[in-house]
């Protein structure tokens, strides 16, 4: 069945926001497709779920002279620079495709890819997460989300000038969606680990709303499933939890690892 | 009988390369391309009395910050590219392997391999170089060519594995 979805990132050369509508069918392979975005070119992969996989830059060059490039499927003359890097990607955009060169170790390799073009950015600049910092400051939803993360508590409180946005947010991220907000006076947990999440707040709360969203819920399965993960491999092998732990070196990550297992299975690590 | 050491192997590689399908179809479960690893998954199997914890990394770009750090106290480190996709390919010289310079140094043993073997589009060339490369740069054993499609291709693979492993403990 053919769906149309949203695909959104952050462009890497301009770091401009990209929206794209994209048709998603029961396709097991990836899409891949070139966009020509401003004057840099962009291979974007993305699978079945508009979920996107890859997202690699390309070097555009418009020289008369150098390492003459053959378009395999129309032809088309291009030179790229004779100095390359050792590993460098050069496009070329040829209307209703896209030359990408891939120069590894001093040899070429080619891939054709349908382009589309977009020249202005389309994203309204909108952010629920960032509406929510501007009022109530970063560790206030820190606190909530390390909070749910550690003690899975049912029912949240949330403060009056905050609690639409709050039970917007909650509504559109999937680990939250089973937590019942309530008004009332919440209270930052200050004896939670909550660097964490705090961090991660500040890092998307200035991305595009479906962005930052995306991010977020990805960064609680995440975690979540590392939680999953670290307790089942306890009743297995206690050794293997603890190697699993001692992997992460970021401290602020398996501090809430460590404090979800005491909280959650008794489990000390 | 107990168990004497924990082997831990790290699938990595960009995202949908075939890492979690590897695994899967060794492990004798149904693998399809078209779904994504969200952050890592762990895949436990006992063999010769030493347990070996099969590491499957997220390959999405949006993971990068946080997953190669787990890398770290690898036994051996499977490098997986798709056979298909040219991107795949390059990204093992371009970041991969500076990740395993960086976070498990020289001296870790490194599997690379080509996966999707039925529809591969990259000339041996390529790979040839990239091969003499990493063997310069990072502990390169071995390059094998994989497809799910024929199981030995995967069954190689693992057995490739366990023989470096089960070999460097006497077993």
């Amino acid at each position: 069945m053919v769906e149309k979805k949203m695909l959104f990132f952050n462009c890497p050369v301009c770091k401009k926001p990209v929206v794209l509508n994209v048709e998603t069918s029961d396709f097991q392979e990836l899409r891949r497709i070139a966009i020509k975005h401003f004057d840099h070119i962009l291979l974007i992969e993305y699978d079945m779920y508009a979920t996107l996989r890859t997202l690699t830059t390309f070097k555009s060059v418009n020289i008369n002279e150098g390492r003459k490039i053959i378009c395999p499927k129309c032809q088309r003359v291009e030179y790229i620079p004779i100095l390359t890097e050792e590993l460098d990607r050069y496009a070329f955009d040829h209307g209703d495709h896209a030359l990408l060169v891939y120069v590894i170790f001093g040899r070429i390799a080619y891939d054709i890819v349908d382009i589309i073009r977009i020249g202005k950015p389309t994203l309204p600049v909108k952010n629920i997460i960032r509406d929510i910092v501007e009022k109530v400051g970063s560790e206030y939803l820190a606190s909530m989300l390390t909070e749910i993360i550690i003690s899975g508590p049912k029912i949240i409180y949330a403060d009056e000038e905050i609690f639409h946005k709050i039970n917007e947010l909650f509504n559109r991220i999937r680990i939250l969606r089973r937590i019942q907000i309530i008004r009332g006076k919440y209270k930052i947990k200050e004896d939670l680990p909550l660097a964490y999440f705090k961090t991660v707040i500040e890092d998307i709360k200035n991305d595009p709303e479906y962005e930052a969203l995306d991010k977020l819920n990805k960064q609680l399965d995440f975690v979540e499933k590392l939680i999953g993960t670290l307790e089942k491999s306890f009743k297995e092998n206690p050794f293997r939890a603890k190697q699993i732990l001692d992997s992460i070196k970021e401290e602020p990550l398996k501090a809430i690892l460590r404090r979800a297992l005491e909280e959650k299975y008794s489990i000390t690590l | 009988m107990s168990v004497k050491a924990i082997i831990k192997v790290p699938f990595i590689g960009d995202s949908a390369v075939g890492k979690t399908s590897l695994i899967k179809t060794f492990l004798g479960e149904r693998a399809t391309y078209s779904t994504t690893t969200v952050g890592i998954d762990i895949y436990p199997l006992k063999k010769n009395n030493v347990e070996f914890v099969f590491w499957d990394f997220g390959g999405q770009i949006w993971f990068r910050k946080v997953i190669p750090e787990l890398m770290q106290n690898a036994s051996i480190i499977v490098a997986v590219f798709d056979l298909s996709r040219i991107n795949t390919l390059m990204s093992i010289p371009e970041f991969w392997s500076k990740k395993i310079l960086e976070i498990c140094g020289k001296k870790t043993p490194v599997i690379l391999v080509g996966n999707k073997l039925d529809i591969k589009n990259i000339s041996d060339e390529i790979i040839n170089d990239v091969v003499q490369r990493l063997k310069k740069e990072i502990n390169l054993i071995d390059y094998v060519q994989t497809t799910i499609k024929d199981c030995n291709t995967v069954i190689n693979l693992f057995n490739m594995i366990f023989a470096i492993i089960l070999s460097d403990r006497g077993c």
